[in-house]
């Protein structure tokens, strides 16, 4: 960012009340990435929360800043749209664990590996909340719900993993309980060149109340742990996905400073100068 | 005597060059003068299958794909099996000597020319055959080759010696059919050109048309017969300033376009008929929070994958009814080529002025027929931009943001529906959303609400149903009215001049927005019809059952689904044996 003023984390707190259910763990989140605007200094008016659908899907709403709440799954390819159509703008998209791994998960690998520069935080309480409750891709083996009667037969995906496999620019996991740490890593998202994946685990108290369980399981990465080891990071995630922090960095030249560089050395044109090229009868493309 | 034009059909072997061959005569003799049109048929095969090449020629601008072919050179035996049912009474069958014989029916109108034994003498290769294939129709129909044979050297100049080698095929063809074969068909030669001349497919015209617009980001996923907008804008975007990115899937394309239309940028995609019912939902979003974006439908046969390299109109409805809710969207659909440039233009126009998704149908024959047309001029074609928050930036409201004011009123209701549209990265943040919501964009679930919302976002296009461009040829009153849509255009205006012959008074009305119609005009020009007949590349009529239903107008179906465009003579004998009596009879 060029410019430098001083934001509280509350000018970026919209006047609309967020309809999430009390204890929710997507207030911690909200909360976390007002405080990394304000460290940032963030400007509303150039920067942009993308969402796709669930209860994660009205996070821009909260925001004063420019939202844009797409439809289910497709947060990413719209946040892709957006930043290469206006490199210069912040780009964040949020999402649920459904919204992205589920109806969106055809795009996560994408994102990556096209290293688009955009942070990707997704709020994961391993359930479907807004629909009251059914399994998601990130649900428990043999975990009930009102649409795995009998026990979940499907087994969680490894987001972690994926994201490492997919080679992610940025790699990371939270909580929204962990808020100091949440904030650090949306912030190093952020600042981090590249695609920023921050899965944070988000509980939800209405349809699946893990945050007991997750208070008490999750550790934080040893401080010996070197992110740019890619196969320590994958052997960290496929070990222990509980643990938080950084996993993976792995910067790289962005989407958009590759299409950057490409502009810059065309030779500039028109479309009256397409038309030369037919009137020359020289048809092939 | 010589013919005003003639039709010319190359048929063979997928990888024999009989499309290549076809190319460059086409452009040839667009060099020389000669107006064109072609049509081509290929396998959906990656290699190998028969495949088939024609193109119209002739003194003046050319219309429609031809009735007949007058001169089918077969390369092999299959290109005679399949094809020659399509040679009229008088054509003539020029056939491979090595490799393909003739039914007796055409032993006196046909003749043997060996083409790979000619490439071998005088190129030094047998795969010269398809470049003594075409100096062998340019011998016989005495085209002047010097244009196309500086085509040929520009061509294969990265090719070492097949440039000379083509040449001398070339050469060899002609010299031969001027020794061998009579002078059996002429066509009338060319007057000098007017204005400039072009000769382009409309896949490409659409390129250049969304590039004069200023193009800046698109987003799409390979599909028969779009592929090639996408290749051609990947290689051109970047000397526009702009991108174009190949993405995992159509949902993908339209969401990034949606997120880049959102953002300032004037945004397009294109695909085919299963592309588009992937992109159904988005273009309900689109629809809903009011995001200008171009979606280009070049049609293939369907239902499901059908016949991918075949052309069919059968995405009307799709186009104008796809998407759950009911979502307001522009469609148009161009006539011919040059017309996919003035449509790709105005398409972009929609979207900006209205702040909607414009669907853009082309279709197969359409996107890669080469057509000779007079090169547009594009300082003519006006290109319009949506209303922008910084361009009423004074006494508008907008509330300077970071202070936790509400939202800047982007959905505000107004006298046209249209409401200005902040731009991401200046004042005026809000949440675009496809939840149903307020003037600040803020979710609301009242009735009121809902109500004033659709009204808003439908009411934006009465202005365009008003005003929308339509083409009218005949009089205002005549005995059949031939009412379509997109690329039968054409092969109408040709079948109303040979009704005209027979002592047939006919119109045609080509409407070029087709959502929302133009009702009250169809309806006046309707009244002056005894009888109207809607010619559709399609099966169930849905162009005539939208007349029927939002016109309340009577029309006649003519519904074909060969996979091949209509020809002139289709429409006017099903008019001449089915509408003329009934006419007269209810007269």
């Amino acid at each position: 960012m060029t410019e430098t003023i001083v934001r509280d984390p509350k000018a970026y707190k919209s006047d609309l009340k967020p309809i999430w259910c009390p204890g929710c763990g997507d207030f911690g989140v909200l909360a976390a990435t007002f405080r990394a605007f304000s460290e940032l200094g963030l400007d509303p008016d150039k920067t942009v929360i993308v969402s796709g659908i669930g209860c994660s899907g009205r996070f821009p709403g909260f925001v004063t800043s420019y939202g844009y709440h797409s439809v289910h799954g497709r947060a990413l390819p719209t946040a892709m749209g957006v930043k290469m159509a206006n490199p210069d703008l912040e780009v964040i998209a949020v999402g649920g664990d459904g919204d992205g791994f589920a109806i969106g998960g055809g795009h996560f690998p994408h994102a990556a590996r096209r290293n688009i520069d955009i942070t990707y935080v997704v709020m994961n309480n391993e359930i479907y909340g807004l629909t009251k409750g059914q399994v998601s891709p990130t649900s428990q083996h043999d975990q009930k719900s009102p649409s795995s009667p009998f026990g979940n037969t499907e087994s969680p995906l490894n987001t972690m993993a994926t994201a490492i496999a997919a080679d992610a620019s940025f790699v990371a996991r939270g909580a929204s309980f962990r808020a100091k740490e949440l904030t650090e890593l949306i912030l190093a998202g952020i600042n981090n060149k590249g695609f920023s994946f921050i899965d944070a685990y988000s509980p939800c108290t209405s349809f699946n109340n893990t945050t007991q369980i997750w208070k008490d399981g999750v550790r934080y990465l040893d401080e010996s742990h070197d992110p740019s080891d890619r196969a320590a990071a994958f052997a960290r995630a496929l070990d222990d996905p509980m643990t938080l922090g950084v996993y993976y960095k792995h910067e790289r030249p962005t989407m958009v400073d590759q299409f950057e560089a490409l502009k810059k050395a065309a030779k500039p044109s028109t479309a009256d100068e397409l038309l030369d090229g037919y009137a020359l009868g020289l048809t092939a493309a | 005597m010589a013919l005003p034009d003639i039709t010319l059909q190359l048929a063979g072997e997928s990888g024999e060059g009989v499309i290549s061959g076809g190319d460059i005569f086409t452009s040839g003799a667009g060099r020389a003068g000669y107006w064109a049109l072609t049509f081509r048929t290929y396998p959906a095969e990656i290699k190998g299958g028969p495949c088939m090449f024609q193109v119209r020629i002739g003194a003046n601008r050319i219309k429609s794909i031809g009735n007949h072919t007058d001169l089918l050179v077969c390369f092999n035996q299959e290109g005679f099996d399949l094809q020659h049912e399509t040679v009229g009474p008088e054509g003539i069958i020029i056939a491979d000597a090595e490799s393909c014989k003739v039914t007796d029916e055409f032993a006196d109108r046909s003749f043997e020319v060996p083409f790979s034994q000619i490439a071998e003498e005088a190129g030094g290769s047998r795969r010269g055959k398809n470049m003594v294939v075409v100096g062998t129709v340019c011998g016989l129909l005495d085209i002047d080759t010097t244009a196309l044979e500086q085509l040929i050297l520009a061509r294969y100049a990265h090719k070492g010696d097949v440039g000379e080698a083509n040449i001398a095929s070339l050469r060899a063809g002609g010299d031969n059919a001027r020794q061998n074969l009579p002078s059996v068909l002429n066509v009338d030669k060319p007057g000098p050109a007017e204005r400039e001349r072009i000769l382009l497919s409309g896949n490409q015209a659409i390129v250049a048309g969304s590039l004069h617009a200023g193009l800046s980001y698109y987003a799409g996923y390979p599909i028969t017969p779009a592929s090639d907008i996408l290749e051609s804008l990947a290689a051109r975007l970047p000397r526009h300033g702009g991108v174009a990115i190949q993405t995992e899937d159509e949902i993908a394309a339209l969401a990034s376009v949606l997120g880049a239309g959102y953002t300032g940028a004037k945004a397009m995609t294109a695909t085919s008929g299963p592309g588009l019912s992937l992109m159904s939902e988005l273009i309900g979003l689109a629809g809903t929070a009011e995001i200008p974006a171009v979606i280009v439908d070049s049609m293939r046969a369907g239902p499901s994958t059908g016949m991918p390299t075949k052309t069919e109109q059968s995405d009307l409805n799709q186009a104008v009814y796809g998407s759950h809710g009911e979502a307001p969207r522009v469609v148009i659909a161009p006539t011919t080529v040059d017309d996919c440039l003035t449509c790709a233009v105005e398409a972009f126009n929609a979207a900006e002025t209205y702040q909607v998704p414009v669907i853009l149908l082309s279709d197969q024959s359409l996107s890669h027929r080469l057509e000779t047309v007079e090169r547009p001029d594009l300082s003519e074609i006006e290109v319009e931009d949506r209303l922008t928050l910084a361009d009423v930036a004074s006494g508008n409201g907008a509330s300077p943001n970071g202070d936790g004011n509400s939202a800047y009123p982007r959905y505000k209701l107004t006298e046209s529906g249209i409401s200005p549209m902040p731009i991401p990265g200046t004042p005026g943040s809000y949440v675009s959303t496809g939840i149903e919501h307020d003037e600040q964009g803020h979710p609301s679930y009242t009735g009121e609400i809902h109500q004033a919302m659709q009204d808003k976002r439908w009411k934006k296009l009465d202005a365009l149903a008003a005003g929308s461009r339509v083409t009218v040829t005949g009089a205002e009153k005549a005995q059949v009215g031939i009412l379509g849509w997109g690329s039968t255009e054409g092969a109408a205006i040709e079948a109303a001049e040979l009704l005209a012959a027979e002592g047939v008074t006919a119109a045609t009305f080509y409407p070029r927005v087709l959502c929302p119609l133009p009702v009250d005009r169809i309806k006046k020009w309707a009244e002056g019809m005894d009888v109207i007949v809607v010619p559709e590349v399609n099966y169930t009529g849905q162009f005539a059952r939208m007349v029927r239903s939002d016109c309340e107008v009577p029309v006649v179906q003519l519904n074909q689904i060969s996979g091949r465009p209509f020809t002139a003579k289709q429409i006017a004998d099903f008019i001449t044996e089915n509408v003329k009596t009934a006419a007269g009879a209810a007269a």
